[in-house]
């Protein structure tokens, strides 16, 4: 059933390309319809000439053969008394070698009596008819007949088919041969007696002119002469086309079948004829040779014609065939070429309506997103409003009811609350970003740059920095993003330089980066605190921070935020830094050849530097008390809340922590195992950066005695 | 007679919030709560719950929260501006959006004042502050059918 309804979709689909086909196939079957008939007319006309002029030839070959026996009987009327020697004379002087070709013997037969005719002369005088003399050919029952018919016609009679002696060729090995042929006999009369009935004609009846025609000889001449070779000629005696009647066959092969009557072919042979080249069949047989019996001297022959293989290769024989099979190809590829076609619209259709409906999908999932983005917004600041508005009124009215601890911890979840707040701003910040159509126009960057310095300048008055603004830079791109993105990395900029003395912060375009992308690349540089190059690849993630939070603040979406603004101009963004020596920013606007950061600085890229999380929480908080061996425990927490937190359930669950130290600082080496009972010694240095809470703590067995850095009260406390 | 503040808000944190950032500056004002879109209306025009109110008095700063529930913020303002009534009412819109399509809408339906929530308290509080002291103190507001 699918089956079926599969079928009838692709015939519904593929119509067009079957109407091609079909079209195609009909006029490719007209047009071999039309070339055959052409061909086929055209060989017919060459094959029924053909049959016309052997057909004329071999009339007019073998009436002039008989009109020489009229000559010889006008010699007896001539003369009272021929002799051997005027016989001789006159076939001599007929010069039958050259002209009368194939003529075996010419002979007179004179009357012994009414049954008998022995052959009186023979000549030309050779071998074979020097034998001849006295041979009496009316004891023989078709020469009877023969000389009987011509006896009461007065003209000239002929055999059926016999065998005629004759000298062998010179090639043969014997000196004699019997040949296929017919004896002619033309009677002659005495001299004055009447003719006019047939007993007159028996009464005057004085002998015969014989001729002896071998058939081979006699009729070769005119086919060498006068005959298209590629058509076969067969001769036969009387109508039965019969090997025993063949009396020349010009190519030795009889080819008409037996049983066949000149009257009685079948028509219509010739299309047959035409097939031969396909069917390579020698039977095929024409039909107008078996419509030519001809009357040659009283008997009836029949002339039988076959076109040879030859015969077609005169022709086009072949054309219908290669228009045939060259428009079935023809019309093969133009419905491959039409199916092709369709196939291809209807893909194109489809793919167009699947677009559409991702379109609308897109546009549903877009009006959404606005709306979450939206909800988000508004609600989930609100109950922050509250967390921060209700801690604040906590600290400000309960704070005799606090002590230090309570209070700090109020803090924590004041700047929490806000920084969550920010997070919310930046996280829709980044969505909005990526919504709404990219609207490039003329934009001078050095203006934009220069306004967002001027913005930051005032926001931190008491900060000393240094901006190199580039002059006239101009690009073509969507104002508000690029300054969206401007105003990250150079707000980036100058927060990581906030603990340099002397900050500087570059914004231009690098020429020769420029140059080999071939695209013009920007920077923003500053001396601030670096990164690592390890991590460089982490920078653009969202929420990816390579500071502790305590160190510099910060959501981790502003290099995001940069990264989908360039790439939404089809640009790319990418950094270059080292710990401690500051933070270069690239970025294009347009699509450009790949820059690989690493061969530009002619640095080592990814191998340099150590330090990868410059702010840990490291908390060493060893075994339950009583316990033989001691449970060592490295906490590695960059979220100072974090780390106090988790601090203070060790504690709560009997656990004493002999070490703990908060660190803003790069990869320290852990203490030495050995290292209890004294503070952790170092071996890679890091940075002291303002530490939030440093506190080293006694190992097991020594007992609480915890010093405190800062926030007296609240670590090294011990549980017993 | 004080003047009053009408103080549209359906959170009731925030409410008290705001309530707590006016005593903060001083503002000892009256302030009236409506909880949502339709009480604002009613109180506005004297309907509903609010029937038979005394329509002379009205409040002098309308704080309208944009995200609430029945009518929403831009549709009270809609609502005032096409009354005779309240179409000079002073209007601030105090809100958590920050989505520009808000100001803009905002804005566009007549608001005169658009002040943004902060999470922060003490911006809060300082934002109360200049509300307070622009619009119940410096502000002059045109008489009524005058």
């Amino acid at each position: 059933m699918s089956l079926l309804r599969g079928l009838a979709a692709h015939l519904r689909h593929a119509a067009l390309a079957y109407a091609v086909l079909l079209v195609a196939i009909i006029l490719t079957l007209l047009a071999f319809y039309y070339v055959r008939q052409n061909v086929e007319a055209s060989a017919r006309v060459r094959f029924d000439d053909t049959v016309l002029t052997s057909q004329e030839a071999i009339v007019r070959r073998l009436e002039r053969y008989v009109n020489v026996m009229f000559g010889a009987r006008g010699l007896f009327s001539a003369s009272t008394e021929v002799t051997e020697e005027d016989w001789r004379g006159f076939v001599a002087s007929l010069d039958l070698e050259n002209r009368f070709e194939g003529i075996q013997m010419l002979g007179y037969a004179r009357a012994d009596g009414p049954d008998s005719f022995p052959i009186t002369y023979a000549a030309p005088l050779n071998d074979a008819n020097g034998g001849l003399v006295g041979y009496d050919a009316y004891a023989m029952a078709a020469d009877r007949a023969a000389m009987d018919r011509a006896r009461d016609g007065g003209e000239v009679e002929m055999t059926g088919k016999t065998f005629v002696l004759s000298e062998a060729p010179r090639s043969a090995l014997g000196d004699l041969v019997l040949e296929t042929g017919v004896v002619a006999y033309l009677p002659i009369y005495r001299r004055g007696e009447p003719v006019r009935t047939v007993a007159e004609r028996r009464r005057a009846l004085e002998g015969f002119v014989v001729s002896y025609l071998p058939t081979d000889r006699v009729l070769a001449g005119i086919v060498d002469e006068s005959y298209d070779p590629s058509v076969d000629v067969e001769v036969y005696d009387g109508a039965g086309l019969t090997p025993r009647n063949l009396l020349y066959d010009s190519d030795g092969v009889q080819r008409a079948s037996e049983g066949q009557t000149a009257s009685g072919s079948s028509g219509g042979a010739f299309a047959e004829v035409t097939d031969l080249p396909v069917g390579g069949s020698a039977a095929d047989r024409s039909a107008r040779d078996d419509s030519v019996p001809v009357d040659v001297a009283g008997r009836e022959w029949s002339l039988y014609f076959e076109t040879l293989p030859e015969f077609d290769r005169g022709e086009n024989i072949r054309l219908p065939l290669f228009v045939l099979l060259s428009g079935l190809g023809v019309s093969l590829l133009l419905f491959g070429i039409t199916y092709m076609l369709v196939r291809a619209r209807l893909g194109a259709e489809e793919a167009s309506a699947g677009m559409e409906e991702a379109n609308r999908e897109l546009e549903v999932t877009n009006r959404e997103l606005e709306a979450f983005s939206y909800s988000v917004s508004h609600d989930l600041r609100a109950p922050l409003r509250s967390i921060d508005g209700f801690s604040q009124i906590l600290l400000e009215d309960y704070a005799d009811d606090l002590d230090e601890e309570g209070k700090d911890y109020l803090g924590r979840v004041r700047t929490a609350s806000q920084r969550m707040g920010r997070l919310i701003d930046d996280l829709l910040g980044l969505s909005r970003v990526t919504r709404g159509a990219l609207r490039r126009e003329r934009v001078n960057l050095s203006t934009v740059a220069r306004e967002v310095a001027d913005g930051l300048r005032e926001s931190r008055p008491d900060r000393d920095v240094e901006f190199e603004i580039q002059d006239g830079i101009e690009v073509h791109c969507d104002p508000r993003l690029v300054r969206v993105a401007l105003t990250n990395l150079i707000g980036n900029a100058f927060k990581f330089t906030e603990k340099e003395e002397r900050a500087r912060i570059a914004f231009g375009e690098d020429l020769e980066l420029s140059s080999r992308g071939r695209v013009p690349v920007y920077y923003v540089r500053d001396n601030g605190a670096g990164f690592d190059m390890e991590y460089a690849d982490k920078l653009f993630g969202a929420f990816q921070r390579l500071h502790g939070s305590g160190e510099f603040e910060g959501t981790g979406i502003g290099l995001a935020t940069v990264q989908r603004i360039v790439h939404r101009h089809g640009g790319r963004a990418w950094a270059e830094g080292e710990v401690g020596r500051g933070a270069s920013f690239f970025f294009t606007l347009r699509p450009g050849l790949q820059i690989d950061p690493s061969h530009l600085s002619g640095r080592e890229g990814p191998e340099r530097g150590r330090v990868a999380v410059t702010a840990t929480g490291e908390a060493r908080s060893v075994g339950r008390e009583g316990e033989g061996r001691p449970l060592r425990v490295l906490l590695v927490e960059d979220s100072p809340d974090d780390a106090l937190f988790v601090l203070r359930e060790l504690r709560r669950g009997g656990y004493r922590v002999s070490h703990e130290r908060v660190e803003t600082a790069g990869a320290c080496s852990p203490p030495s195992r050995g290292a209890s009972g004294t503070s952790s010694s170092r071996t890679t240095p890091c940075r002291a950066s303002a530490p939030r809470r440093r506190s080293s703590c006694s190992g097991p067995g020594t007992g609480p005695t915890c010093r405190s850095s800062s926030s007296p009260g609240t670590s090294g406390r011990t549980r017993p | 007679m004080g003047k009053i503040i009408l103080l549209v808000e359906d959170n009731p944190d925030d409410e008290l919030l705001t309530r707590r950032a006016l005593k903060k500056n001083n503002i000892g004002n009256e302030v009236v709560v409506a909880r949502d879109g339709a009480e604002a209306l009613d109180y506005l025009f004297g309907t509903g719950v609010h029937d038979g109110r005394d329509l002379s008095v009205m409040p002098q700063v309308i704080l309208l929260d944009l995200k609430l529930p029945k009518i929403d913020g831009l549709e009270v303002l809609k609502r005032l501006r096409g009354d005779e009534r309240t179409r000079l009412l002073p209007v601030v819109i105090l809100t958590s959006s920050k989505e520009q399509q808000d100001l803009v809408d905002g804005y566009g339906y007549g608001a005169n004042s658009y002040i943004r929530k902060p999470v922060d308290f003490a911006q809060f509080i300082e934002a109360v502050r200049q509300l307070g002291l622009y619009w119940l103190v410096l502000n002059e507001t045109p008489r009524r059918g005058g």
